[in-house]
């Protein structure tokens, strides 16, 4: 048996490659509902004929007179021109269909050629004009993302890692009892629905907490200058989306770290030490707690990887100019660039992410090698 | 041995079905989540059922017709409110067909009456009034077009009658009436200037005589003004008016700085005056004298008509000054001028005191009048005897509507929809969604995850794979992006398609990017239950692949699937709202349609649009979390000796 185990370099290699071809696959999957849909296209052609349309009304204005024929001459030369730029004909003035397109848009995202993002309302995120390099966008948005969603989830998992054990350890208790139902209520709730309610009570009715949330970006622009009033102000603005978050999410954390801590103290060995009357504290630290730290810090490293991509909805309810709302602008805009961009980025750090774990795995516990 | 007795297919449905359903249930109910979880999903159930069959033909159309509803009031709280001690004021909707009162001949004119009583009970505002009438006649009568007069007016609890209404029914330009047409008309019965004067003929508005003073054209003067401030009123707090009792407060605005102006002006003429000689001193003292005549008017108990006389004197005395300076020469020119610039100002000053409410200070409250309302409709045609027998029912239907500050038991929105009728109509429809998308799911996941682990090889691989991917993609925006494009694509087949196509693209997407978690969890199960010494000896019995599928895998992974199952309903209902909320709407009348309306308009502060659709989709999905959480109990023992 142990003979034909694998070596850890082989497994590596295998499960790097098959989260490799689930990464190649995505991209293609996004690529195409973006372009083989039509969705693109259709939204190309739209711009085209606007960009044209205001380019005509334009020199009108500026007093230029055209005859019928120079006027038809000039639009099909503005079509031919903006076409060419969004990449809707080629040089020789052929359409390029949507599949040719869609392999153009895989193997740029996956050369990391991410490309501009054309759409006001999502350069408008960055407080920009487009057109905006999708990565300068990503890089502006992520970190309010981060202070956001990415702070609550340390939040959250902290409290916990601090908390469950102790619960685990008291399974059936009163406390614990009162955990599960916790969870099971705020697990029902919707997060965003919450959001709103924590807006219309703790921003409307009290008035404790401001309920534009946009002005964030400008203090985390100006970081630098007054780091320390800036801060204050960061954290003004995003104290109700953290409070909401962790009230929404903590059950859930408490419920899955007690669920591995569990399982752990059922194990004969804890049993033993129990009976032989080892301190409390010392069954929880020793026997307890290393034992099941590796699946609680594979869902915290994941739900941290996965945070980045933003929360679509309650950043949308909270108008939080983060990773969601960006998300949102690009996929309702059509600004396909922004969209794959985004996809490589997040999907790309969660896979990252996963594929550390299995490194730690493979070389921490040799039993995942039998797999 | 006894004879094997044949199944009758009662039996077997009590064998294969009721009986491991009471089982289910029976060990469901043990634990207190469980029967919570059973009890929600009862009453979701139920009020599914009673939806189904209470659901008019053509809801979801008339769901999003605003003129439907707009006899309801807007964003009313629910009626409820007032055991809370909020005061209530009640809707009602009084329709009429026939006349109250029998056609009479008035004045030359044939008078159709119609009547309608109201009662407000608690001193609180209704929130508006409307007349809608269908089918009012205008009738040619060879050549001659006969048009009819619409009146309205009101008799108040007090006994004060406020005419609301009269006109007379438009033609457009070119219409053309052949013998009897039909008109259906919602005129807007607020007139501003019937309904001032009417108050104000009835209250009897007047300025305090120890502010106007015992001046009788002033006295005229005030009354006007006040009426047009509650002409102004009544344009923007309408019904306050038919419903309450105006109270107007006059006090004397303060006149410093008009008359600092004057005294200021004159003082520094006076003082740049050189006294050259005695006419010039007498001129000056004559302006001091002025001076002092409108110093006088700083007393607090100077009337109006005390303001007028005085200053009307002060411009004589001035213009008179002016004249000798002028015809003497004895004051240079820019003191002229001066003095001259003064008097403008003073003439200026008395013309604004004559015709506006510089004056006064009229403040306009309403405090609600509870009581009897009677309503007058009248409706009338110039007299003709041809006429008399069509006219003396001059319409189809009547109706008056009296809009209450709340409305049902769930309150109304901006277009004034009942939103108890989406609370309950949302319940089929979201449950619908919700199990549709975890059946199909879990079906899938099931079959892939059993195919996975019992095949191996080329099969595993592939959908291993497939798992891996959908794992890792994150689902919420493909799901977007899928519905907008679903909205697109479907917007030129109707309303109705695009919904409901819009909503199978929801569920679809949830089924292709949900299934594999859960077949990554059975496949793991699959390979252990292969490995067990049962399995070999079907096989060795010549059991085929399909036979130990469904014989010897399947229900042992069927109990954790159903707990899966009922743990993955509320994910499609949240999803559909979370949509909604987004701004990806379908046009169905859910739970989360009332959220999302509720967000475009960013009415955040009106708890009765926000609140009830989100508990509803919580309990909803509490009742589901619940249950799988008992199920997994109850799976847990057998799940840990695999």
């Amino acid at each position: 048996m142990v003979k034909n185990m694998p070596g850890a370099g082989y497994v590596i290699a295998r499960r790097g490659l098959i989260l490799l071809f689930s990464y190649v696959m995505i991209i293609i999957v996004v690529a195409a509902i973006m372009e083989a849909t039509g969705y693109t296209q259709r939204i190309y052609e739209a711009i085209v004929k606007e960009s044209v349309q205001a380019e005509i009304q334009a020199l009108v204005r500026a007093g230029r007179q055209f005859t019928p024929t120079e006027l038809e001459q000039i639009r099909k030369d503005l079509t031919t021109y903006y076409s060419r730029m969004y990449g809707l004909i080629d040089e020789e003035g052929n359409p390029i269909p949507p599949y040719v397109r869609m392999w153009i848009l895989i193997g740029n995202a996956l050369t990391f050629n991410l490309g501009k993002a054309t759409k006001e309302s999502v350069a408008q995120l960055a407080s920009r004009l487009p057109p905006v390099p999708v990565v300068e966008l990503i890089a502006i948005v992520l970190p309010r993302t981060i202070i956001m969603i990415t702070v609550s989830i340390i939040i959250m998992a902290s409290i916990a890692l601090m908390l469950a054990p102790r619960i685990a350890y008291r399974h059936g208790s009163i406390l614990d009892r009162a955990i599960i139902t916790y969870f099971a209520v705020f697990n029902a709730i919707p997060l965003w629905w919450l959001a709103m309610v924590f807006i219309l009570i703790l921003g409307y009715q009290l008035r404790i907490f401001p309920t534009n949330l946009r002005p964030v970006s400008t203090y985390m622009m100006r970081f630098w200058e007054d780091p320390l009033g800036n801060f204050t102000q960061i954290v003004y603005f995003a104290a109700l989306p953290i409070i909401t978050i962790v009230v929404a999410g903590l059950g859930g954390w408490l419920y899955s770290v007690r669920a591995m801590v569990l399982r752990i103290v059922r194990e004969d060995y804890v049993v033993v030490a129990k009976a032989k009357g080892l301190p409390e504290r010392d069954i929880a630290r020793k026997y307890i707690l290393r034992v099941s730290i590796s699946p609680v810090l594979t869902s915290v490293i994941l739900s941290l990887a996965y945070s980045l991509g933003g929360f679509i909805i309650t950043e949308s309810v909270f108008d939080w100019p983060g990773m969601g709302s960006l998300y949102y602008a690009a996929l309702t805009t059509g600004d396909t660039p922004t969209v794959v961009g985004l996809f490589v980025v997040t999907v790309g750090v969660y896979i990252i992410a996963r594929f550390i774990l299995e490194i730690l795995y493979i070389v921490l516990d040799p039993r995942v090698r039998a797999r | 041995m006894a004879s094997r007795k044949e199944l009758t297919i009662t039996d077997k449905f009590v064998l294969k079905v009721i009986r491991p359903l009471k089982n289910v249930l029976k060990d469901l109910a043990r634990y207190w989540g469980g029967r919570v979880g059973l009890a929600i999903l009862i009453f979701l159930i139920v009020t599914s059922i009673y939806a189904v069959l209470a659901l008019p033909a053509g809801f979801i159309a008339r769901w999003e017709n605003a003129a439907y509803w707009d006899e309801n009031p807007q964003w009313a709280p629910p009626a409820w409110v007032s055991a809370f001690g909020v005061p209530v004021a009640e809707s009602s909707i009084i329709s009429k067909s026939r006349p109250d009162e029998p056609l009479v001949l008035e004045g030359g004119r044939f008078v159709v009456k119609y009547t309608a009583t109201y009662r407000l009970e608690q001193p609180a505002f209704p929130q508006d009034l409307v007349l809608k009438l269908a089918g009012v006649k205008i009738v040619n009568v060879s050549g001659v077009v006969y048009v009819p007069h619409i009146a309205m007016s009101v008799k108040r609890p007090d006994g004060s009658v406020i005419q609301m209404f009269g006109s007379d029914v438009t033609l457009g330009g070119n219409e053309t009436v052949e013998y009897i047409a039909t008109r259906d008309l919602k005129p807007d019965i607020f007139d501003l200037w019937r309904i001032s004067s009417s108050l104000a003929t009835y209250y009897n508005y007047s300025i305090p005589l120890e502010i106007v003073g015992n001046n009788v054209t002033l006295q005229k003067i005030g009354e006007s003004i006040i009426i047009s401030k509650i002409r102004g009123e009544v344009r923007l707090k309408r019904a306050s008016f038919i419903f309450g009792l105006p109270v107007v407060d006059v006090s004397k605005r303060d006149q410093t700085a008009q008359l600092n102006t004057i005294t200021n002006s004159l003082n520094s003429l006076i003082e740049k005056i050189d006294v050259t000689n005695e006419q010039v001193a007498d001129i000056k003292q004559r302006l001091v004298d002025v001076k002092n005549l409108v110093d006088s008017l700083r007393d607090e108990d100077k009337t109006l008509t005390d303001y007028l006389a005085i200053l009307e004197r002060a411009r004589a005395n001035l213009t008179m000054i002016w004249r000798v300076a002028f015809a003497d020469l004895l004051l240079p020119p820019e003191q002229l001028d001066m003095l001259n610039s003064i008097i403008k100002d003073v003439s200026k000053y008395i013309e604004q005191l004559y015709t506006t409410d510089a004056f006064y200070d009229i403040r306009i409250t309403t405090t609600p009048l509870t009581g009897k309302y009677e309503f007058t409709l009248e409706i009338s045609y110039t007299a003709r005897d041809e006429l008399r027998e069509i006219v003396s029912y001059p319409a189809d239907e009547v109706r008056i509507i009296v809009k209450g500050n709340v409305y049902g038991f769930s309150g109304t929105d901006d277009l004034g929809r009942d939103l108890m009728q989406v609370l309950l109509y949302g319940t089929p429809i979201a449950l619908a969604i919700g199990l549709t998308t975890a059946i199909i799911t879990t079906f899938i996941g099931v079959f892939a995850g059993i195919a996975s682990g019992y095949y191996g090889g080329v099969i595993d691989e592939i959908i291993q794979r497939i798992a891996d991917i959908i794992g890792n993609i994150p689902t919420l925006p493909i799901l977007i992006i899928l519905a907008q494009i679903a909205q697109t694509q479907y917007a030129q087949y109707g309303t109705e398609v695009k919904a409901l196509m819009t909503i199978l693209t929801i569920i679809g997407v949830l089924i292709v990017f949900g299934w594999g978690g859960l077949a990554i969890t059975v496949r793991a199960m699959t390979l252990s239950i292969k490995e067990e010494p049962y399995i070999d000896a079907a096989r060795a019995l010549g059991a085929s692949n399909s036979r130990i599928i469904f014989k010897h895998i399947f229900p042992q992974v069927a109990m954790y699937a159903s707990a899966s199952l009922v743990a993955s309903v509320p994910g499609a209902i949240l999803s559909e709202a979370g949509l909604s909320v987004l701004g990806i709407r379908h046009g169905w009348p859910t739970w989360g349609a009332i959220l999302s309306r509720a967000r475009d308009t960013g009415r955040y502060d009106i708890w009765w649009w926000i609140v009830p659709p989100g508990i509803m989709l919580s309990i909803t999905s509490l009742a589901f979390i619940l249950l799988g959480l008992a199920i997994e109990k109850i799976v847990e023992p057998r799940l840990r000796t695999l």
